[in-house]
């Protein structure tokens, strides 16, 4: 029960979490459970999100100034009725930046880890 | 990055109620968009929420970690700590009080030295590790760059040269150094059971509380935050404390320096507050209180903590008991070192309220004026002496006005020597004298025993005139004093004064002073005229009556000179009030309150009922 290396990997979900939801609302304004949703589909439900967690990352995210967040009262499309108020998401230029950026690391770290002949 | 971070954790802190809304609605939100999706996917309406809310967990601990994730935690546990901390004391004000107090008054003790300290400071401007002849090259470095500006008729080859103030010169060292010395030594051994108090006051709440702390870590709080709980209780009482001390610390400064140094001598040691000094003593408190309050934490690593609570309070640790029996005995020998000094300290203040001053105290005014600093020649300075006497006098308030060459109790000196008609001759600084006004007899109270008081006639170019005091006639006349001749030694001395009065003894220079020969000369028939100190006997509050005395005197100076007199200090003396001493009644209170709640606090330690184990 090492505490530091439970910190390490914590760590490194928490930073691959941050990642998903940048990359999840990078294409426009998503409610907290869309986020989800919309994870869960581009992995093609490879990765599956602890819904509790969810919540406190957007709020560390937010705090970091990498999204931003307003308040809507939209009309949901596929049932066609007014739903509660919600917060809809969405990346920062500086969340752009970061996602941009971690992309980037994250292939050049793919390519390094990957055998010679693929 | 550090921006959006800050603009976050003010906003939470600041919209609180909303943020909380916000979050609350958020989860809402997802439960029900979740339930939807369940009850599309077949699931019934009941089964659907009940699910929604496994899915997300604890509600509570998913908001707990929103706000941990928007920098709130440090302020949710510090905002608890002190409410908890606050609940704590006032539970128990009697614990809060007795450690309140005890650092109020280390703190009020402390800065009451403070005048003190200055005094010190100017009597001993030597660094410590800057030697004699260093000191004395670099000032006498500047004395010669100074000179060097002075107009070519001045002498050239004047030096400056540095004495050791601890030797001969009568100075501010033998005058302050003594009293500073005593004054400190209280200080320090109030400030010093203001540490073992609060020290014994924090033992034996954290021997009280250790279960309750024991209980916290078991439950699994961390170190840090029971460190950061105690500290907080600790900083709440120390800067209650610290607040307390400084009113009682103004209040005390002020009475300490009229007391110790009393008459216009403490108009020259300001009163203010050090804060280098009141940091200190804040610190020392605080610091304490801290080690005291935090070694329950640190213990708690080595202790089983099972072991602890169910037998907690049956057990006390052979070294602890015995710390704690020292730091008892330190307090006791302590307080009862104070408190004997402190009665000691009382009686000799009893003595000195009984005390002679052979002249009548209260409801005299002392103005020191100095015209010379603002350029009046010789002849000028009689007519504006005289025109200040005359103007004060008619004051409403005033009963009557005379000037001095020094003030009463001023703690001056003016010795030159003695020449008897009889041909005795003495060199020595011999008795004192003072050159005094007509009418200054009447206005300060000395009563004239036999022969006259100086008069209008007493002028210069009159018979030169002198008055002593009984102890004068005694030592040298044999009590026959009227008609003699005295003047000052030296090899030009002459006795060329005839005695023409003889006034009652009294206290001239300090009121510690023995009865000595003293005699008196008219002003008048001085060569010098410089620095003058104006008695004003008053009928009310010398205070009220100094303002219009000022504002008299510098409308006369702009008269005489087209523009305001400066340097003129005031000082009052009200020798009746100066020896109501309020320090002497602090001590007995503080030493009595710290042998009462010293061991008072220790009965919360008696034994628990034995736990089934």
């Amino acid at each position: 029960m090492n505490p530091r290396k439970l910190r390490s990997v914590r760590s490194l979900l928490q930073g691959t979490l941050d990642l998903l939801i940048l990359k999840a609302i990078s294409l426009g304004p998503l409610h907290g459970y869309a986020v989800l949703l919309r994870i869960q589909q581009t992995s093609q439900d490879q990765l599956r999100i602890q819904q509790g967690s969810l919540y406190p990352a957007l709020y560390r995210l937010e705090c970091q100034g990498l999204i931003a967040s307003e308040w809507d009262e939209s009309e949901n499309p596929s049932q066609g009725e007014v739903l509660p108020a919600h917060r809809g998401w969405t990346s920062t230029a500086q969340g752009r930046s970061e996602l941009l950026a971690a992309a980037v690391e994250c292939d050049s770290m793919v390519l390094a880890a990957a055998p010679e002949d693929v | 990055m550090w921006l959006a971070k800050l603009r976050s954790v003010v906003r939470a802190v600041l919209g609180r109620t909303r943020m909380k809304r916000d979050m609350d609605s958020e989860l809402q939100f997802h439960l029900d968009a979740r339930s939807d999706d369940l009850v599309a996917a077949g699931l019934d309406r009941t089964a659907a929420t009940r699910r929604a809310r496994q899915e997300l967990g604890d509600p509570l601990r998913c908001k707990e970690q929103g706000r941990e994730a928007r920098g709130l935690r440090l302020v949710d546990q510090l905002s608890a700590d002190v409410r908890y901390g606050m609940r704590w004391l006032r539970r128990s004000p009697a614990f809060a009080a007795a450690a309140v107090v005890s650092i109020a008054v280390g703190i009020g003790g402390d800065a009451a030295r403070v005048p003190w300290y200055r005094a010190w400071r100017l009597a001993r401007q030597l660094k410590p590790g800057v030697s004699r002849d260093a000191a004395e090259q670099e000032l006498d470095a500047s004395f010669q760059r100074f000179s060097a500006l002075l107009p070519s008729d001045w002498p050239r080859d004047r030096r400056l040269i540095l004495l050791d103030g601890s030797r001969g010169r009568p100075t501010l060292q033998n005058r302050f150094g003594r009293p500073l010395v005593v004054l400190s030594g209280l200080a320090m051994a109030v400030l010093l059971l203001v540490c073992l108090n609060v020290a014994n006051l924090m033992l034996a709440r954290t021997a009280a509380r250790r279960r309750e702390l024991y209980m916290r870590i078991a439950l699994g709080a961390s170190r840090g935050r029971i460190v950061g709980q105690l500290l907080v209780e600790t900083l709440l009482i120390a800067v209650t404390g610290g607040a307390l001390g400084l009113i009682l610390a103004r209040w005390a400064a002020q009475g300490l320096a009229s007391i110790a140094v009393p008459a216009p001598a403490s108009a020259l040691l300001e009163v203010t507050m050090d804060l280098r000094v009141l940091a200190f003593a804040t610190i020392l408190s605080v610091a304490t209180g801290l080690v005291c309050g935090l070694s329950p934490a640190f213990s708690a690593r080595r202790t089983n903590l099972v072991a602890a609570l169910s037998i907690e309070g049956r057990q006390v640790t052979g070294g602890r008991l015995l710390g704690r029996k020292l730091l008892v005995a330190a307090q006791i020998a302590l307080s009862f070192t104070l408190l004997v000094g402190a009665g000691l300290f009382a009686r000799t203040l009893a003595n000195l309220r009984d005390l002679d001053f052979g002249f009548e105290t209260g409801h005299l005014l002392l103005l020191t004026l100095d015209p010379t600093l603002s350029g009046y020649e010789r002849p000028q300075l009689r007519v504006f002496y005289g025109e200040v006497t005359e103007r004060v006098a008619t004051l409403p308030g005033v009963r009557s006005a005379s000037l001095a060459v020094m003030p009463l109790l001023g703690r001056n000196s003016w010795g030159s020597g003695l020449t008897l008609d009889t041909g005795v001759r003495d060199d020595r600084p011999g008795p004192e004298r003072k050159a005094v006004d007509a009418g200054y007899f009447s206005t300060v109270g000395t009563p004239i025993v036999a022969g006259r008081d100086f008069t209008k006639a007493d002028v210069a170019s009159g018979r030169k005139v002198a008055v002593v005091n009984e102890a004068f006639a005694r030592q040298y006349f044999g009590g026959q004093a009227l008609g003699r001749r005295i003047g000052p030694g030296g090899p030009q001395g002459s006795a060329d004064f005839t005695v023409v009065g003889i006034a009652r003894d009294g206290k001239y220079a300090e009121v510690r002073e023995n009865t000595a020969p003293f005699w008196y000369v008219p002003y008048e028939q001085l060569e010098q005229l410089g620095q003058l100190t104006l008695h004003v006997r008053t009928t009310g509050d010398p205070e009220t009556v100094a303002a219009d005395v000022r504002q008299a005197i510098t409308a006369i100076a702009t008269q005489f000179h087209g523009r305001a007199a400066r340097n003129l200090r005031t000082k009052r003396v009200e020798c009746d009030e100066i020896w109501q001493f309020v320090g002497a009644k602090r001590k007995y209170a503080l030493a009595a309150k710290r042998l009462y709640y010293g061991d008072n606090l220790d009965v919360v330690r008696r034994p628990r009922p034995v736990l089934p184990s």
